[in-house]
Formats: C-alpha cells, structure tokens, sequence
C-alpha cells in the first residue's frame, strides 16, 4: 500500500509499505488480521469487515492494537475489493498514537494464498509476535512490570504429535539468545517448555527456561495463547538468589510470510 | 468478497531468487524424485554445529531458508543467517544458484556462490526432511574487501512448507540485495543518499503494466512491458532559496532524478540498472554537490 496522506508528528515522507491481510468468514462477514508496519516495526490489527453492495468489504479494528513501543493503532477505515489485474485494491484510514498521527493510504495491489495452505502445516513454521505480562511473581525486577510488552520469535518443527523448535523474547537478559523448545502439538495446539539453560553473558537471570507455553491456531492461523517464563539463580546466597515467574499472554502471533 | 470462504491476501509474492550466484554445471535429467521435490519451499534450518564467527554461532538461532527446484533439478538456496550485531547492515540472504541429483533415497542438493557453499540432503519430500551444511560469507557493505563474517553451519531441516503465491505481478514484491555502482561524474564520494551502503531495500506494488514503489525509501513509478519494468522518480524538496541553500541545509538532498529498469529471470531474481541525479548540500561543511551515476542491481530476491 502507499501512503497518501499522513497529517500529524509521526510523519515522514510518502512511502510504499508492505501489508499482510488475513480474511476468513461466512455469508457477508469477515473477521481479520491487517499485518503492516505503521511505526517501522510490526503490528497486527484485528478488524472486522461486512460486504458491501459493490463488491468491496469495509473493515474496522475491533479494538487498538499494540506496537512493541506501546504505541497503538486503530483502524478506522480499510476498504478493499478483488481486482482482476491488481490482486486487491482499496483505501485505508488509521489513526497512530504516541505522536498522534492520522493516516490514509491506498491499497495498490496484493498477493494471494490460501489459508488452507498453512492450516495443513499445523504449528510448523516460523513465527513472530507480541505477549504482554500480566503477572509476575517472586523476586520481580522493577524493569519487568504487568503491562510491559514482551517481543516473541518462535520456530516450530512438528513430527506426529511431538514438536520441536527454538524460541526467543525480548524478556531475556543481555544479546538475543534462542532457547530450545520440545512438547506436543496436535493440528491445532501445542504445548512446549525448555530446559533450564545457564545464560553467562547474563547480568541478573542466572537460569532461565519456559516453564509452558501453550497455545492454539485460529481460524486466521495466528496462535492465542499464554506461556510462563522462570528465571531462577543458581547461587543459592542472597542477593544471588532471585527467582521470579513472569505470567503471560499473547497479544499476537503470526506466521512469517 | 461476498460469499462463504476463508482467504489470506499477501502483498509479497514469494517466488524464489539467488543473488550475485555461479551456476553449477547442467541440471540432472528429469526423474520422479525430483519432480516430487520440484517447487518452491521455505523453511528452518536448525544448526547443531556452527564454527567460524563466534558472534554469528554465539545466537545459536534457526536460520530462515528459501529453495527453489525445477523438475530438471536446477535452482537456488537463500538463507537467511542469524547474525546477531555483528554485521547489522547485511540485508539480503546469501544465495547460491544449485543442482538438485538423486540417488537412491536421497536427494543431493548443491551449489556455490562467492556467498554461499551449500549441500542439502533431503530423505524425504512431504514433509521436507533432511539434513544441510553451508559455509556463509556475511558482508559488511560493498566497499569492504573482506567479509564481515564467515560461519560454517550444519544441522537439520526444522520445517518447510511448500509455498503458492499468486501474484499480481513478475515484480511485485519485496525485494533485497545490493547495488555497485559503474559509472559517477561530479562530485562523486564512496557513498550517497541512493547507494547508502550498497545495500538495497526495493519495494513494488505492481498492477498490470503499472508499477509503483520505493528503492531504498526513494519513491518512484513506472511501467512493466514486454517483460521489463521501467520506471522513474523525481524529489524535489521545497526549501528555500532552490537550489540547496548553504546555511542550514547541510546534509540535505534537494534534487533526486532516478531511473530504473528491471527484468526478472527464471529463478525470479531482478535484475537491472539505476541512473541517478543528485544534488544536495553535504555534511559537513554545507558543500553543494552535484552527482550523476549508474549503478547496478544483479540479482536481487524477494525476501521475505
């Protein structure tokens, strides 16, 4: 999509944006998830549509949805309509907050592949998305609040019903690092946890590992669920002892395309 | 839109491509094996073993990979390596144009770039099972002679998934690679506000024959005929006392005029050259300058 028009602080010059728009839904409803990048970082807004006479469906956001910065966008507006030659075509309106800004771009074209493509691939793949804490408990870091917004990088490898895969938060302490993952998986929920693993470019987390994470795919192949992230000292000499669990849930997941 | 059904609408077409790659010798005759692993696929790759760069191995991340086969067993691997902060700048995949030959049960899948030295083992198609080994060169930017990193990698393939995008057009999508530039008159330096670092960031929104989009955040559009894209943009930016006044001004550009032609391949890599004008005020010391260059694009891939 390009931006036409943008009024407000969060402004910068005219720009041809990627987007990704899942749709699923019956008769003239639709429900859906509008995956773009309005502050140069990734959000993914739920919006729901209803047919219009024309052809076109009209889309709203069924409530803001949150960047990584915590600053939100609401979509007040996205009209679009199959095109023949261009895929897709429509307009958008959206308000982002922070700085507010307003703005409005046109849909030039799109891709097309099916849902069904990925429904056949289960939980495999590769994934990235958004939780927020809602809890922690124990020795909690002051930097490690409810309502924080936690960052998630998962991929997934599903063999029957066992699963395998790696998986990184922004929660971690010190460089990005990956931690391996194993559980179960069905065609559409999984459960995984990691080993303790012993981080030493870490200040602060001496052992850290997932305690659960468990989740199920919808209908728009995104994965809802929650997961329970430990870390725990491993000298047991006070102030080296801190153990605190971090409670939380996921805003949104979804598979890298 | 109207009806029961259930789409997902992509703006990215994914079809596959390799950059800056040596192509092997002759592909593999057409054989059952190959034609049931013919397609495009995008996947994990899961390294258990990782030597060379210690920052790059020290992730110990999956690296995102593409394939592309032919049913005559020709085509290319991209991966994406995991690279931590090591070589920040490095925006496209390395890639290395490969010949797929079975042999028993297995499928040998190989092939060298200046980037990329890889061997695929797959065991199975459905699901894509097997093995890899690479050795990667990660570059910094285009003028350092050396890579930024070299890592050798091998492990197992942790998913992939058959890809079927339709897409509105050969060009559109998201495109990474790098730019050298051939030619420069004026007051030409290492680097500009197009080159950058070499680096390349193109999008493209295409719609039949017209095209539009923006190379490294240069906005542009054009047409798409006969198989070739053309295009071009034109920046002029309003400040006062036109041309660049010397005063406040510095670093600014005032005057961009590009122009852009492409083609795509059978691997769908882009292929083409940009002509460009530019005048601004440098940084530091509010210099005007004045540049016209050529440059390059060979081989740049959709990514992601």
């Amino acid at each position: 999509m390009g931006v036409s028009l943008c009024r407000g602080a969060s402004c910068s010059s005219p720009q041809t944006t990627p987007f990704v728009l899942s749709v699923a839904g019956t008769g003239g409803s639709f429900r859906g998830s509008l995956e773009f990048q309005p502050f140069g970082d990734d959000v993914a807004v739920d919006v729901s549509g209803s047919a219009q006479p024309d052809g076109a469906v009209l889309f709203a956001s069924t409530h803001h949805a949150t960047a990584y910065d915590a600053r939100t966008v609401t979509v007040r507006r996205l009209l679009v309509r199959t095109d023949p030659v261009a895929g897709l075509t429509g307009d958008l309106d959206m308000r982002l907050s922070g700085e507010t800004s307003d703005v409005r771009g046109t849909v030039t074209s799109a891709s097309f592949q099916p849902l069904s493509a990925f429904a056949a691939q289960g939980v495999s793949g590769s994934w990235h998305g958004l939780a927020i804490i809602r809890q922690c408990a124990g020795d909690c870091p002051s930097y490690r609040d409810a309502g924080d917004i936690v960052r998630i990088a998962l991929v997934v490898g599903q063999a029957g019903e066992g699963a395998n895969g790696q998986v990184q938060l922004s929660i971690f302490e010190g460089e990005p690092q990956w931690l391996d993952v194993h559980g179960t998986a069905s065609q559409t929920t999984f459960s995984f946890a990691s080993d303790r693993v012993a981080l030493s470019s870490s200040c602060c987390d001496r052992m850290r590992f997932l305690q659960t994470f468990k989740g199920s795919l919808d209908d728009l192949g995104r994965i809802d669920g929650t997961f329970t992230y430990a870390a725990d000292g491993r000298i047991a000499i006070k102030p080296y002892n801190i153990s605190y669990r971090l409670e939380c849930e996921v805003l949104w997941l979804v598979r890298d395309r | 839109m109207a009806g029961p059904r259930s789409i997902a609408v992509v703006t990215l077409g994914l079809i596959l491509a390799a950059c800056g790659s040596n192509s092997p010798t002759g592909p593999a005759a057409p054989n059952r094996a190959l034609t049931t692993v013919a397609g495009l696929w995008r996947g994990v790759f899961a390294p258990a073993a990782c030597t060379g760069d210690e920052a790059v191995c020290g992730n110990g991340g999956p690296d995102a990979f593409a394939l592309q086969l032919t049913p005559d067993g020709a085509g290319v691997v991209q991966i994406d390596i995991s690279q931590l902060y090591s070589c920040p700048s490095d925006p496209a995949p390395v890639s290395a144009d490969v010949i797929a030959r079975a042999d028993g049960g297995t499928t040998r899948i190989s092939g060298r770039s200046p980037r990329l030295d890889v061997e695929v083992d797959l065991t199975d198609a459905a699901p894509l099972q097997g093995t890899f080994r690479y050795t990667a060169n990660v570059l910094w930017d285009l003028t350092q002679s050396t890579p930024c990193a070299t890592v050798t990698k091998q492990g197992q393939i942790l998913s992939a998934s058959r890809t079927a995008t339709i897409s509105p057009g050969t060009f559109a999508g998201r495109w990474r690679g790098w730019i050298a530039r051939t030619q420069c008159s004026g007051n030409c330096e290492d680097s500009d506000d197009v080159l950058k670092t070499g680096a390349v960031e193109l999008e493209i929104s295409q719609a039949g024959g017209h095209v539009s989009g923006s190379f490294n955040g240069w906005e542009f559009a054009g047409d798409v005929a006969g198989g070739k894209l053309t295009a071009t943009g034109r920046v002029r930016y309003m400040v006062p006392a036109y041309p660049c006044h010397q005063q406040f001004d510095s670093n600014q550009v005032c005057v961009l005029d590009l122009d852009l032609s492409a083609t795509v391949d059978a691997l769908g890599r882009l292929h083409g050259t940009l002509t460009y004008h530019l005048e601004g005020a440098a940084y530091p010391g509010n210099r005007p300058y004045v540049e016209d260059a050529s440059a390059d694009l060979t081989g740049l891939v959709r990514w992601p």
